[in-house]
């Protein structure tokens, strides 16, 4: 397919990258050098110097014309203009002036013109370039590779995180363009020293690849610490690496990379050594010179890859496809019966995986090392199947309903209809048709509900399990399936809620979420109100007069929406908020008249009373203290797994 | 060693640098998506994963027989929300449909519903 605009950043990506690659060569590559081997009249420099410059004119233009291509397709597509009408009729410009993008294609466009004043004067004709013109010309031209990071896919997310991340993504685009764009320069020399075959030529190229691979370290070291805090912004994780189309492309440029510095080590540490022999010079340096080609081609591919991502969905908003039929699961390691093992597999892994290191890099040892290293492995290896549990296309998909109470009510009204008959309608796995079944259904309220995945359930619903469970995929929506899973979550808890509360236990039991009106005209969600100990009421007629010994910070739910919002706290009217926390308090809606709750400062369900239970929490100071307690025994943030919250 | 170092931080680093928000999707709305309101908002709120361009990110929000029941021009502020107001809604159903335009020039679309009155 011809994509005109991938086709123009891909151009533009590798212009940029080559023209900032070209004068950082000449700065630090190739200047010192010329330096210490021919300053003064000699033909053969100065030819390549100005090969070097043309290359950079030409880049340049490239730039230029891909550059305004990209603007004038990107507008042409936002106006739904003709490309003609779009630069006639104002769409360009007001791309130009009123978009991030364009008010960055306003400033790279001066820097275009400020980096042909500077290429100009590296010219060989003007003579030697004082080191200042070489630092401006370098500053320039890294700035317009940089500076693709405004236009491009990171740090358009909000605030310092923002703009952290966008000075990190300039930062790579600086250093990857330098690495890219020098190996160009670095093949010509290579090939004009296999040209002129002197001693003198050969010495020159191994002072040039030398500094070019020091040069090469750098780059690396800046793209780590600059990949790094990437991914501590934005979370990228395994399943999301192996199962999005974007993470596979990704993995393809992670391999591409890893080749590239492959070649780039053996350059270095294998070829370099070699020139200083005159005899096998020649042989090298056409080494040296192809393998400088190869790293271009790996380089265009590269770019390309970049120039694809940019166009796909990223992983973070597309649902994992795991492509595996196991997954790595932790549980070993806090099940008691399992623990001692997991605990002996890891320690022979890592002390295998410590043997073999040693044995890579000591010399003397090095056969007894890696042989027992590898017997370690080989021993734990048919165990190592306790760390992986069997897992689904869907295993890793991300729910989106957000565990609200909408989501549950609709939930419990799918599974009285789909579910109950044989599941119970609490869930024990007890319903009516439950006796003739073998295997019996699972009693959806026991432990082990807890450590599947939301994607796994997902996948058993949908798709059933053998001949024991029907498949629901036809008949239920997917939105449906997530509410089932949400409710089957909610009822889990909900069957332990009572008795951790009583005990006192500081359980994570997430608060289903629903959004309140407050007195301040603003309407938050539950989820949003963490960090504060929140205080929810239920008052239907009865429990009225409770509203007036409320402190002003608690939630009030309330059928009739006139009452509740006379009270200075949030308030909400919404029947499915009733229907959720019915669950937690083992009672009907009607029965929920009067009962109260407090959620932590987690978000966790912590505590529940109704009237005429002690201690009295309709007693301000009994209840302070009762919020108190809690406040000081803070839950842990999340018990249930899998639980993605796309807020 | 050196291309050990080398290569397993080439490896950390491209696993970082690319993993990208790359589209504005609605991250909520308000009223919710697919939500039932007992009274009428006088306005629409909508919540994106990213920041917009304003001058190439729309909202209509449309009654049951296509007619156009907001008012003014969108405002977006802070960068991600953008609002729009509403004329006075009878009860019904009225759907919303929204083009975005992220900072990085991607664009997005979509639409939902939501009720006002009793249902």
């Amino acid at each position: 397919v011809f994509e005109p605009l991938m086709l123009a950043r891909t151009a533009h990506f590798a212009a940029a990258a080559m023209l900032s690659g070209v004068t950082f060569f000449v700065l630090f590559v190739a200047e010192p050098v010329w330096a210490r081997a021919f300053r003064g009249p000699e033909g053969v420099v100065t030819t390549l110097r100005r090969q070097f410059v043309r290359l950079g004119w030409m880049m340049l233009a490239l730039s230029v014309a891909s550059g305004f291509v990209w603007l004038v397709v990107l507008a042409s597509r936002l106006t739904g203009q003709s490309l003609q009408a779009a630069m006639a009729g104002g769409g360009v410009w007001k791309v130009l002036t009123e978009t991030r993008f364009g008010n960055d294609w306003l400033v790279r466009a001066v820097l275009a013109v400020l980096i042909a004043i500077s290429i100009e004067r590296l010219e060989p004709s003007r003579g030697w370039p004082s080191r200042w013109e070489g630092v401006i010309a370098v500053l320039l031209s890294g700035a317009f590779m940089a500076s693709l990071g405004w236009a491009g896919h990171g740090g358009a997310n909000a605030g310092p995180a923002g703009v952290f991340q966008v000075g990190a993504d300039a930062l790579h685009l600086a250093a990857a363009g330098a690495w890219i764009g020098g190996l160009l320069p670095f093949a010509m020399v290579m090939a004009c020293a296999l040209r002129t075959r002197s001693e003198a030529w050969n010495l020159v190229a191994a002072d040039v690849t030398r500094r070019f691979s020091t040069f090469g370290v750098i780059v690396v070291g800046i793209l780590l610490l600059t990949g790094l805090s990437n991914t501590w912004f934005l979370v990228g994780s395994l399943p999301r690496l192996l199962g999005t189309p974007y993470g596979q492309l990704l993995l393809l440029k992670i391999a591409l990379v890893i080749a590239m510095v492959a070649v780039a080590a053996v350059n270095r540490l294998v070829l370099t050594p070699r020139l200083r022999d005159a005899a096998g010079a020649t042989g090298v340096l056409i080494r040296l010179r192809r393998n400088g080609l190869i790293e271009i081609a790996l380089g265009l591919v590269i770019l390309a890859v970049v120039g694809t991502l940019g166009t796909t969905p990223p992983a973070a908003h597309t649902q994992v496809q795991w492509p595996f039929s196991v997954r790595l699961s932790a549980e070993p390691f806090n099940d008691p019966t399992s623990r001692t093992m997991a605990l002996a597999l890891l320690a022979a892994m890592v002390a295998g995986t410590t043997l073999i290191l040693l044995g890579v890099l000591e010399q003397r040892w090095r056969w007894p090392l890696l042989a027992s290293g590898g017997a370690l492995w080989l021993l734990a290896m048919p165990w190592l199947r306790i760390f992986t549990v069997e897992a689904y296309p869907t295993s890793f998909y991300a729910s989106p309903t957000g565990f609200s109470v909408q989501s549950i009510a609709a939930g419990e009204a799918l599974f009285l209809q789909n579910c109950s008959s044989c599941h119970g309608p609490d869930g024990h796995g007890d319903g009516p048709a439950a006796k003739d079944l073998q295997p019996p259904p699972a009693d959806l309220t026991a432990g082990h509900i807890y450590a599947h995945s939301d994607g796994d359930l997902f996948w058993w619903i949908t798709h059933g399990i053998g001949n024991a469970m029907p498949a629901f995929g036809a008949s239920i929506e997917p939105t449906g399936r997530w509410n089932l899973i949400d409710f089957i979550h909610a009822n889990a808890d909900a069957a332990r809620f009572g008795s951790a509360a009583d005990a006192g236990m500081a359980n994570a039991f997430l608060t289903p979420d629903f959004a309140v009106d407050c007195a301040d005209g603003s309407s938050p969600l539950i989820g949003d109100l963490r960090g504060r100990v929140l205080h929810l009421v239920f008052v239907g007629a009865h429990w009225v007069a409770r509203l007036r010994t409320l402190e002003p910070t608690a939630l009030v739910v309330h059928p009739d929406p006139l009452i509740s919002a006379a009270g200075p706290f949030c308030s909400t009217d919404d029947p499915d908020v009733a229907k959720a926390f019915a669950l937690y308090a083992g009672s009907s809606v009607e029965e929920l008249d009067g009962t109260e709750f407090i959620v932590d400062q987690s978000g966790s369900l912590r505590s529940s009373w109704h009237p005429g239970l002690v201690p009295d929490w309709t007693d301000p100071k009994v209840f302070a203290e009762v919020v108190d307690n809690i406040r000081r025994t803070p839950s842990a943030t999340r018990a249930v797994p899998g639980h993605t919250h796309m807020h | 060693m050196r291309m050990i170092i080398a290569i397993s931080s080439a490896l950390l680093t491209l696993v970082a640098a690319e993993v990208a928000w790359a589209h504005a999707f609605l991250d909520h709305a308000e009223p919710r998506v697919g939500s039932s309101v007992a009274t009428a908002p006088h306005q629409l709120s909508l919540w994106f994963t990213q920041d917009l361009e304003p001058a190439f990110s729309t909202v209509e929000v449309q009654n049951s027989t296509g007619g156009r029941v907001d008012v003014g021009k969108p405002r977006i502020g802070p960068a991600n929300v953008m609002h729009v107001g509403l004329k006075p809604l009878p009860p019904g159903t009225y759907k919303v449909v929204w083009h975005a335009l992220s900072v990085d020039t991607h664009t997005t679309e979509g639409s939902f519903s939501f009720h006002v009155g009793p249902q």
